[in-house]
């Protein structure tokens, strides 16, 4: 057989053993040959491309990628920035300590703590560690918090993120985060995997996975883009169900008194409760009975889901008391309804997510059907 | 993708200064190029390559310190990229063995990063040069290089003989090799 189609056969995957030993003994024969099938392989990739070229968005991908590029860098710098003030500080003091040492007792050097709090706002995000201290993770102050379990936390204004340190742990250590009603917060953990923590949510992990096990516990709601790793499981545990995946996006709904959502963006998630286990497809979404545990699996658009974490807000056909159950979490209001029929409107919309609530409200009630006011948290409905 | 010219070392010296601007534009000019490359490796898992070329670029960025020292960044991505689509193409061997299925099975013939060229580098020189042949040149040409059918059946499906076939091959060559010279110093890929 001639070169040519052994060549041809090998890039079309259509080669037997036999021809690949002997398509092996030309390339071992001479340079010239290792060459000469290199630039076959090399015409053929170009030629007949994997994917459609015109599929491959690199700006977008961009996009996904540059918020971690800025995220490490504004830590790095930030981190700086706080070292130099802590050896500022104890700079001073020991100055300050020189000076006054003939006459006073020494000053006692008291430890910089970069987020000092002595106590816990549950208003404010919080993080508790493994030892149960608590401190809130609120303002501008960044850097590393703690180290322990075998990774450091880091801590920036959005977000946390974990980076494993040399030593690996016996015992997986845990840090719970708690984001109040009126936040949201962004969860990078040691594997990579990227968690969008939506409002009045709890989430607890391990500062640095197991080797063969990744789980962590949720209750609320957070988005996720789970760094593939075909040899650790990635499991969500909510109240109701077991998420289980080994690399995907998908969003996690999990608030104690509704339904649980588990929407898949993309890959493949398997949800168990106790005596049931379905698997979901990209597009669908499994919605677990609050009380009886059943899985139901049903088509839909992810965006009206998942949106949240870009910060937006879509709604297709949900009814008022659904959005301002929705807005009430995420801008920490209260809600009073004047008329019950109210809420069972429908409305469908697209708003970017708004600083002030009274901005989304706006356009919700641009329709002639409902008035809204907004007094010391609590947004008040009405009929015009 | 992104035909723009770009000044390598000057980016590769700034993204080592902790550059985003820097690392944007390496990452769009090379992005797609480089994705099409891991798909080379893993047919129909598009974003698993996606997500391969990301994480190449993310540790470009966190060992950018040393970016200045790339001598070349092409080859140096190449690299980077095809060792990630082995180890995950190793992954998915002992995955699916466990699993009792079908062995995924492997190429074990790397492709040649230093004189590899890319796709936005070749496409188009290779359409151009493609649409200079006569129909029958490229068909002959075609069905040889790209879809591995024989001589005589060439002749057979396009009822000529089979000197024309062998004829019209040599013509589409010469012609071929003439326009992509430059791109094939090292070596002519194109002979017979």
């Amino acid at each position: 057989m001639d070169i040519d189609q052994l060549i041809q056969k090998y890039l079309h995957s259509e080669i037997t053993p036999e021809e690949r030993e002997e398509l092996n003994r030309w390339l071992m024969e001479d340079d010239e040959h290792l060459r000469y099938f290199f630039r076959c392989q090399n015409l053929q990739d170009v030629y007949q491309p994997a994917f459609l070229p015109e599929g491959i968005n690199g700006r977008k991908a961009l996009r996904e990628v540059l918020p971690v590029v800025t995220r490490r860098r504004r830590l790095i710098r930030r981190w700086t920035t706080a070292a130099a003030v802590a050896l500022l500080c104890i700079g001073s003091a020991w100055i300050r300590h020189h000076r006054q040492e003939a006459e006073q007792a020494p000053v006692q050097m008291v430890a910089v703590d970069p987020a000092p709090v002595s106590e816990v706002n549950p208003n404010e995000i919080t993080l508790t560690f493994a030892d149960g201290e608590a401190v809130n993770l609120s303002g501008e102050a960044a850097a590393e918090i703690r180290r322990e379990g075998g990774a450091s936390a880091q801590v920036s204004a959005g977000g946390i993120a974990y980076e494993a340190q040399d030593s690996v742990p016996a015992e997986p250590v845990y840090h719970t985060l708690n984001v109040p009603r009126g936040k949201d917060f962004f969860l990078a953990l040691n594997d990579g995997t990227k968690v969008w923590i939506n409002a009045e949510t709890e989430v607890r992990y391990p500062v640095r996975f197991a080797a063969h096990e990744r789980k962590i516990f949720v209750k609320g709601e957070v988005y996720l883009e789970v760094a593939r790793n075909v040899e650790a499981p990635f499991t969500v545990v909510t109240a109701q169900s077991e998420v289980t995946v080994l690399g995907t996006a998908f969003n996690v709904k999990s608030y104690g008194e509704e339904d649980s959502q588990i929407t898949l963006v993309t890959g493949k998630v398997e949800v168990a409760t106790g005596d049931e286990a379905v698997v979901l497809q990209p597009g669908e979404q499994a919605v677990v009975n609050a009380e009886g545990g059943e899985i139901a699996t049903r088509q839909v658009d992810t965006d009206l889901y998942c949106a949240w974490h870009e910060g937006k807000l879509i709604f297709r056909n949900n009814s008022l008391e659904e959005i301002l159950r929705l807005l009430a979490r995420r801008y920490d209001m209260d809600v009073t309804w004047t008329s019950e029929d109210l809420k069972r409107l429908s409305y469908s919309g697209e708003i970017e997510r708004q600083n002030r609530v009274e901005d989304v409200l706006k356009v919700v009630g641009h329709t002639d059907d409902v008035r809204f006011s907004v007094s010391n948290g609590t947004i008040i409905v009405h009929k015009p | 993708m992104d035909n723009k010219e770009i000044n390598e070392r000057d980016l590769l010296q700034k993204l080592s200064k902790g550059s985003e601007a820097a690392f944007s534009v390496l990452f769009t000019h090379y992005y797609a190029d480089l994705v099409l490359f891991a798909g080379s490796w893993l047919k129909g898992e598009q974003e698993a390559c996606e997500d391969m070329v990301q994480e190449v670029f993310l540790r470009l960025w966190s060992d950018r310190a040393e970016a200045a020292g790339i001598d070349s960044l092409k080859s140096f991505l190449l690299k980077a990229v095809q060792n990630r689509c082995i180890s995950y193409l190793r992954h998915k061997q002992i995955e699916s063995k466990y699993a009792g299925l079908a062995a995924v099975t492997m190429s074990n013939v790397s492709r040649e990063t230093e004189h590899y060229i890319l796709y936005s580098e070749l496409r188009e020189r290779l359409d151009e040069a493609l649409e200079i042949l006569s129909p029958v040149q490229r068909k002959c040409f075609e069905m040889s290089r790209f879809e591995g059918v024989k001589q005589t059946e060439i002749a057979k499906e396009l009822n000529v003989s089979l000197r024309t076939v062998e004829l019209r091959l040599s013509e589409a060559l010469q012609i071929l090799q003439e326009q992509l010279k430059d791109y094939f110093t090292i070596c002519l890929l194109l002979f017979c």
